[in-house]
């Protein structure tokens, strides 16, 4: 878990071009307003990302919801998806 | 009490749709906006920002009746949506321009964003995208009067599907869904709703358009289709594409190709208003956005 919730802040500075390093995102972080300042289209991006480094797809509204809280909830849902 | 005047409103003109069809709801519509532009400064300081941009030489009476020209085709347009919604089978004359273009994208299995503005008959052009075979999701807000308004009259005609851009990151992630599934996502392109815009120039001056329609372009790897509406006649509309192209984020830095799109909308909305210069039903200073 520790590894993914890791690799997904790499992808978030890499990926969104944050202005930030991995290690300045805490897993509590929300990802959205005033959290990591993230919008609507950062998010799809994120969705496309995901898929193609971790092979899951968030189509589910209700769960992206959640998965997109944080990067802890990220991972847990990433974890559950690869799992099942 | 001004929603209970406009809802009378609305009830008036389906009674006269109900009574005489289109015909009767235009005669009598003619009248009322006459009275209305002559009356009130209302549509005047609305419309003052385009109709100076758009005919600079105008006097001051050609103004009013540009203003008025303006107005009755939005009443117009109002009816001929309205129209669609009481009697869904109603057929408009429409000629899709470029109806082949959009086939060749659905064909190749990919979906496409169709950017629109509030020009011409949006809404009934919306219509002429049924025979489409494929499905069409127009990201749209779904406040209390958008409900009343679109609900009734567009929701009806089952091809047409609305993604609510209130909804989970302002139905973004929906739309990329969609078009994965090669199907075609209507957005408006010319009004900012409070997400992110690049700068381009329109009729003269610098105007922000939103980028939204474009970053999930560029993200889905889509095409944007740029189509606008006409009322060609009384039961005659035109949507045409006026352009074509693929946002890509790797060759520019992002911001630049952003401007380029926009540019490119703007471009084909400036020749639009060439061709139409009475169907801009922006009622607002759309340059302070």
């Amino acid at each position: 878990m520790t590894d993914i919730k890791q690799q997904i802040k790499q992808l978030l500075v890499d990926g969104l071009r944050l202005q930030t390093t991995a290690d300045e995102i805490a897993d509590t972080t929300p990802l959205f307003d005033d959290g990591l300042g993230l919008d609507s289209l950062d998010a799809v991006e994120l969705v496309v990302l995901v898929n193609k480094q971790f092979g899951v797809q968030i189509k589910d509204m209700d769960e992206g919801k959640v998965a997109f809280g944080s990067v802890a909830t990220l991972a847990e849902y990433i974890t559950a998806k690869q799992q099942s | 009490m001004k929603r209970k005047a406009e809802r009378l409103g609305h009830l008036f003109f389906y009674l006269m749709l109900h009574l005489g069809g289109q015909r009767l709801a235009y005669f009598v519509l003619q009248p009322i906006i006459f009275t209305y532009v002559l009356f009130s400064p209302t549509p005047h300081k609305n419309l003052a920002p385009y109709i100076s941009k758009r005919f600079p030489d105008a006097s001051w009476f050609d103004k009013r009746i540009h203003a008025y020209k303006i107005v009755l085709g939005m009443g117009k347009m109002l009816i001929d949506r309205a129209l669609l919604g009481l009697k869904p089978d109603h057929q408009f004359k429409g000629v899709v321009e470029g109806l082949g273009d959009i086939q060749d994208i659905i064909r190749s299995g990919s979906g496409a964003i169709i950017v629109l503005a509030h020009v011409g008959t949006w809404q009934t052009a919306m219509a002429h995208l049924e025979g489409l075979d494929t499905d069409v999701h127009a990201i749209m807000n779904h406040d209390e009067e958008a409900v009343s308004k679109h609900f009734y009259e567009m929701e009806r005609r089952r091809s047409f599907q609305t993604i609510d851009a209130d909804g989970f990151m302002g139905g973004m992630i929906e739309a990329a869904d969609i078009l994965t599934k090669g199907e075609l996502v209507l957005i408006m392109g010319d009004r900012a709703m409070g997400g992110k815009t690049a700068q381009t120039s329109f009729l003269g001056e610098r105007i922000n358009l939103p980028v939204a329609a474009y970053n999930l372009a560029a993200i889905t790897n889509t095409p944007i289709v740029i189509a606008f509406s006409a009322k060609t006649g009384t039961t005659c509309h035109v949507l045409k594409v006026w352009d074509i192209f693929q946002p890509h984020f790797s060759d520019h830095d992002r911001k630049t190709e952003l401007n380029r799109c926009v540019s490119r909308f703007s471009t084909a909305l400036e020749k639009y208003v060439e061709h139409y210069p009475h169907q801009w039903y922006n009622f607002f200073n759309i340059w302070q956005q």
